[in-house]
């Protein structure tokens, strides 16, 4: 698996290197400062599945950062992991469709915690962000197949690469959507990636 | 004696202050004295024209109106004067004038009063004895113009009445005794009035300008409240500014070494833990060197550093500074040059280091190719020669519009991702506030893309330090050697200045804070070659009397009184006694100078007890 770690502070991209080779298997780790360099090494590299993205870049801030990777490479899952830690700023980086958030002051269990789920696929976000829905009835009613879809949207692909990855029909994709949020009771795709990040880490990990 | 004078003369100020008072009525009374002279004149004219010389008379009547107009015309010229200026002076010249102008009058009586007829005669009387009456009104009850416009008149006029009548004589001398005595009487109840009303008027203003400064203390008191309040809101402000970008800058090494934890947690394979522990080496350096900086910068804003003060060799401190970054310029590439001129100044050496090193630490992180320069030069164009420490680069650059904020803290020049491996943004704030404490100031010099001179000058400039390098016309680094030096100042930084410097040319300075210690210095080791004293020592003793007292005591030795004042009883006082005076602040330059003089006088040297 081939990770980019976006990150100005050079100390911190080496840490969360050791610490990806550490925890994950057959990781590979690429590391860039800039978003220009960022984005040179997505085309230089594009079996890149992974992107660890900090907030604050020298040059580049904010959201925009995050539209770039999803918007040209979408077939990588941008993971934020950045000093902020407001639920806001939490919320809008999935609207701008981040797939996970880790916030850099977690303690050490929990940022080995989250970067193992991010590993494996599935959502990471702070409590603190799942505590803003109201709290429904979050079992495992949702069907593998609903399961892949949902992983899908998380990561922010459109619903074609979605169908396309499936081998679905686009239709039959939006239906998928519909019905996975009425399950889950949310109206939109941040919310159901919220509710995706209280999904239990096994289920979430079901095979894609 | 002066002081008696002096002590004379203030208790005589109110009198004085009456005198000038008095002077100014009186003068203005004067000016229209030639009218009324004029129809005195004119009104005995029309009694006395027919019976005697028409020329005479007429000769008289001019005399006595040329004297009035004279009077007239010396009153004008006092008023127009300060009459502050010797009012005893301008008295006694009224004085004199009112016996000229009762001498004309009386020249009158004396040609006139025999020729006319009786009856006349009892006229001219009546106004020879009026024209004094109305002069008590006009003197304005100077007992002494009094005096003598009477005396002056009264005496010749009584005198020819006595010739002309001798049975009155007796009489008529006890009479015209009489009216002068009860005239001065009355001339001095006028001034004891006078007096009073000048006292009144005195208390008066007295109280008036005790509520104006009362008013002003509270006004002072007031501005002072509003700008500690103000200042204090302005610290309150920039601690805040300091605190936030500290706590970004705190929490940034905090992530990392979270995530080395975890990673050491993560059971890493054993050939990482190298890389691991040298990055958290890394991290924990750069919080430390951030927690210094901090704990720095607030020292060094709330005032806990006292810089020290003692000769710094400039070129030496420098020169090691330059040294140490040798490496690291080295490491970029960058030539490293120095021109350092030998200078000397009165200061603290560990500030000024830490000054050359941030500025030399921050040149060579800006700066990627070319040449770092540090200089070290004396500049003697301004009123008090300074050092000049110059550190300049070939990096970057600084917009001009960017100046005046490289000084804040963390602030840094196109770093907004705050990387910290380019310094915390401290370093200038620092910088500042050494440069603040130890009087020097600091400008920059930068053009973008040609590169960046900070510029630091130096007070206290002693001179340069390496008399070998100059030529023979120079002085000695240590031309008082052997000279013992008694220094007296109620300020310790003063004399701990003073005393570096005396002990840097040679001399063994003894020092004391009070004249009592200065006794005790005197009692133990005799008589100095030379002694510098403050004027103002804090107590009952200025220096110049301490001198003074010293000198009766142990013999003449040289004195230097050195002074922050300009205008004072003291100064008048020292200045009186012939002692060399040096006015504060002193370049180090003109106290050599002073010392030199002073020591070299062999004639002022005579002490009589031995010196030990």
């Amino acid at each position: 698996m081939k990770i980019l770690i976006v990150d100005d502070h050079a100390l911190f991209r080496a840490g969360l290197r050791m610490l990806l080779g550490s925890i994950g298997h057959n990781v590979t780790c690429l590391e860039a400062a800039t978003l220009t360099e960022a984005l040179s090494t997505i085309a230089q590299h594009t079996d890149i599945e992974l992107c660890l993205l900090d907030l604050t870049l020298k040059n580049e801030k904010g959201f925009g950062v995050i539209q770039h990777i999803t918007a040209t490479s979408p077939h990588i899952a941008v993971v934020v992991v950045s000093g902020a830690e407001d639920s806001a700023t939490i919320r809008s980086c999935i609207d701008a469709g981040a797939m996970s958030y880790i916030p850099k002051s977690v303690v050490p269990e929990i940022l080995t915690h989250a970067l193992q789920r991010v590993l494996g696929g599935a959502v990471y976000l702070p409590d603190q962000v799942a505590s803003t829905l109201k709290s429904s009835p979050t079992d495992s009613s949702l069907t593998p197949r609903q399961q892949q879809v949902l992983q899908g949207l998380s990561r922010g692909l459109p619903t074609k690469l979605i169908a396309r990855e499936l081998n679905l029909s686009e239709h039959t994709v939006k239906e998928y959507i519909a019905n996975i949020f009425q399950v889950l009771g949310v109206h939109n795709r941040t919310e159901a990636v919220i509710k995706a990040s209280q999904l239990k880490r096994s289920e979430a990990n079901a095979p894609a | 004696m002066k002081a008696a004078s002096s002590a004379s003369s203030s208790t005589s100020a109110p009198d004085r202050e009456v005198l000038i008072e008095l002077l100014g009525l009186h003068a203005q009374a004067m000016r229209r004295m030639p009218w009324v002279q004029t129809w005195i004149v004119v009104g005995l004219g029309l009694f006395i024209f027919v019976h005697v010389n028409h020329w005479l008379f007429l000769g008289w009547g001019l005399l006595t109106i040329g004297i009035e107009l004279g009077r007239s015309r010396f009153a004008a010229g006092v008023l127009r004067r300060d009459l502050s200026v010797d009012p005893y002076r301008t008295h006694r010249q009224f004085v004199a004038l009112a016996a000229v102008a009762g001498a004309g009058i009386a020249i009158g009586a004396v040609l006139f009063l025999p020729k006319i007829p009786i009856w006349d005669q009892a006229l001219f009387g009546a106004t020879l004895l009026a024209i004094p009456s109305a002069g008590v009104a006009v003197s304005q009850s100077s007992r002494y113009i009094v005096a003598a416009y009477s005396t002056a008149i009264l005496g010749p006029g009584g005198a020819v009445w006595c010739l002309l009548y001798p049975s009155q004589a007796l009489g008529g001398a006890a009479l015209i005794a009489l009216m002068l005595t009860v005239l001065i009487l009355v001339a001095a109840d006028g001034e004891k009035l006078l007096r009073r009303s000048v006292n009144i008027r005195h208390e008066r203003d007295r109280l008036v300008l005790d509520l104006e400064q009362r008013n002003a203390d509270v006004r002072i008191a007031m501005t002072e409240v509003q700008s500690a309040m103000a200042q204090a809101e302005q610290s309150a402000q920039a601690r805040a500014r300091v605190l936030a970008a500290a706590s970004h800058d705190l929490r940034q090494p905090l992530h990392a070494l979270s995530v080395y934890s975890a990673v050491l947690a993560s059971k890493p394979a054993p050939e990482l833990l190298n890389e691991v522990s040298g990055n958290i080496d890394q991290i924990v350096r750069s919080l430390g060197n951030l927690l210094n900086g901090l704990l720095d910068l607030s020292r060094l804003s709330s005032g806990y550093y006292v810089p020290e003060h003692e000769a710094v060799d400039l070129a030496t401190v420098v020169a090691g500074v330059c040294a140490e970054f040798q490496h690291a310029a080295a490491q970029k590439s960058l030539t490293l040059l120095q021109d350092l001129q030998p200078t000397r100044v009165l200061g603290d050496p560990v500030a000024i280091g830490r000054i050359a090193r941030n500025l030399l630490d921050n040149a060579i992180k800006y700066t990627d190719q070319g040449t770092l320069r540090v200089t070290l030069h004396t500049e003697q164009s301004s009123a008090e020669p300074k050092a000049v420490l110059t550190v300049a680069d070939t990096g970057k650059g600084i917009p001009a519009s960017e100046h005046s904020r490289i000084f804040e803290e963390f602030y840094q020049l196109d770093n907004p991702g705050r990387d910290r491996s380019r310094g915390v943004g401290l370093g200038l704030a620092i910088v500042q506030r050494l440069c603040e404490l130890i009087g020097a100031t600091i400008g920059v010099e930068s053009a973008v893309g040609e590169g960046t001179s900070f510029r630091v000058r130096l007070p206290a400039l002693l001179g340069v330090s390496a008399p070998v390098d100059l030529p023979s016309a120079e002085p000695a680094s240590a031309p008082f050697v052997g000279a013992r030096i008694y220094v007296v100042d109620d300020e310790t930084d003063i004399i701990r200045s003073m005393q570096a410097l005396l002990g840097i040319w040679g001399a063994a300075a003894l020092t004391a804070d009070s004249p009592r210690a200065a006794e005790r210095i005197f009692e133990q080791y005799g008589c100095p070659d030379l002694m510098i004293v403050d004027l103002r020592l804090g107590q009952h003793e200025h220096g110049a009397q301490l001198a003074d007292r010293l000198r009766r005591q142990y013999g003449l030795f040289p004195v230097l009184i050195i002074t922050g004042e300009t205008a004072s009883q003291a100064l008048r006082q020292a200045n009186e006694s012939g002692y060399t005076l040096l006015q504060k602040p002193i370049a180090p330059e003109v106290l050599r100078r002073a010392i030199a003089a002073a020591i070299l006088v062999p004639h002022q040297v005579d002490c009589s007890q031995p010196s030990g």
